[in-house]
């Protein structure tokens, strides 16, 4: 049980932050193109789920799972979009992509001097994050 | 920032308010004598609203995740009044529709914490005195993707009213790819 990968897109579609605890796949396309790669999927896989629906109502992407991993995903009103990669039978992930949501709202949204939309340079929220990740019981 | 493994409940630090008014009042004093034109002033008080409008919409989001997509102009104008304005003003505001168009809604607060000790000399009829909250709506509408325009209805010393309208939908950004 373990959480591989997680990647933060800004409501322009930019990656402001990823981090990584497991990977054993190496990409082989440079990192630019991995994040528009993932990007672009969330986006359409949003549009489809919104054009399929049979019931009125927003639809909200939440998971998909592979027989190896699951991409969990949140996305807020703001537009900010929480990717995160996890075991399959991993739990408790969209109560860690809301916690992992306030530490950005309190280290980087609450920062004045700080550019929202600018990839995230604060040390403070890549150490809180890595302590949350570490102590989550999904953790290997 | 501590936090306990359950979903931890955000302390509210508590302020002196008149602390909090006097600070804005110093603020608008500055303003007018930096500028010294009272339609300058507004435009500035609009501008710092609107600043820190965007970043209050995600703190607002993140600390009740049980406010979900607002899908009409009614469900927002709850949202703000009962919701938004408690957490950060401490009031709540009452929404009204009458005589308004179907994209409108004004705001009346029960009573506004920036003016408590305020009464505008004839010399500054111009000013409005609460434009930063209309600008704080116009930024975190933003940040939702909602272009409104807010406007300051009427103020200290009636009570204050905004009146919220919205323009569009603002759309999403799609960043650009190799191919374009």
């Amino acid at each position: 049980m373990t959480l591989f990968n997680f990647y933060l897109f800004n409501p322009k579609g930019e990656c402001i932050c990823y981090k990584e605890w497991r990977r054993d796949n190496p990409c082989d396309i440079p990192q630019e193109g991995e994040f528009q790669l993932v990007f672009g999927m969330i986006h359409s896989l949003r549009s489809f789920a919104q054009k399929i629906v049979t019931r009125d109502g927003q639809q909200q992407i939440k998971y998909f799972k592979t027989s190896s991993y699951k991409m969990n995903y949140m996305e807020t009103a703001t537009g900010l979009k929480f990717v995160l990669n996890s075991d399959p039978d991993a739990v408790g992930i969209p109560e860690l992509l809301r916690e992992i949501y306030s530490i950005f709202v309190a280290t980087v949204i609450k920062n004045p001097l700080v550019d929202i939309e600018a990839p995230v340079a604060s040390s403070l929220f890549h150490s809180k994050v890595d302590e949350l990740i570490r102590a989550h019981q999904s953790f290997a | 920032m501590s936090r306990s493994s359950k979903q931890a409940v955000p302390e509210v630090k508590t302020m002196n308010a008149e602390l909090f008014t006097l600070t804005y009042g110093a603020l608008v004093v500055d303003l007018l004598k930096d500028l010294e034109s009272e339609e300058e002033v507004n435009i500035q008080l609009q501008k710092i609203g609107y600043n820190i409008g965007v970043r209050l919409a995600d703190d607002l989001l993140s600390k009740n995740p049980h406010i979900g997509r607002c899908t009409d102009s009614h469900q927002i104008a709850e949202v703000i009044s009962k919701q938004a304005l408690k957490a950060y003003l401490g009031v709540t505001a009452h929404v009204s529709l009458s005589n308004m168009l179907p994209n409108e809604f004004s705001l009346i607060l029960d009573s506004n914490p920036l003016v408590e000790f305020v009464e505008i000399p004839p010399k500054y009829s111009k000013l409005c005195y609460s434009q930063i909250i209309c600008g704080a709506i116009h930024g975190a509408l933003e940040a939702l993707h909602l272009q409104v325009n807010a406007v300051l209805v009427s103020d200290v010393p009636d009570q204050t009213e905004i009146r919220v309208k919205f323009i569009r939908i603002l759309r999403e950004y799609m960043p650009t790819g190799d191919e374009d």
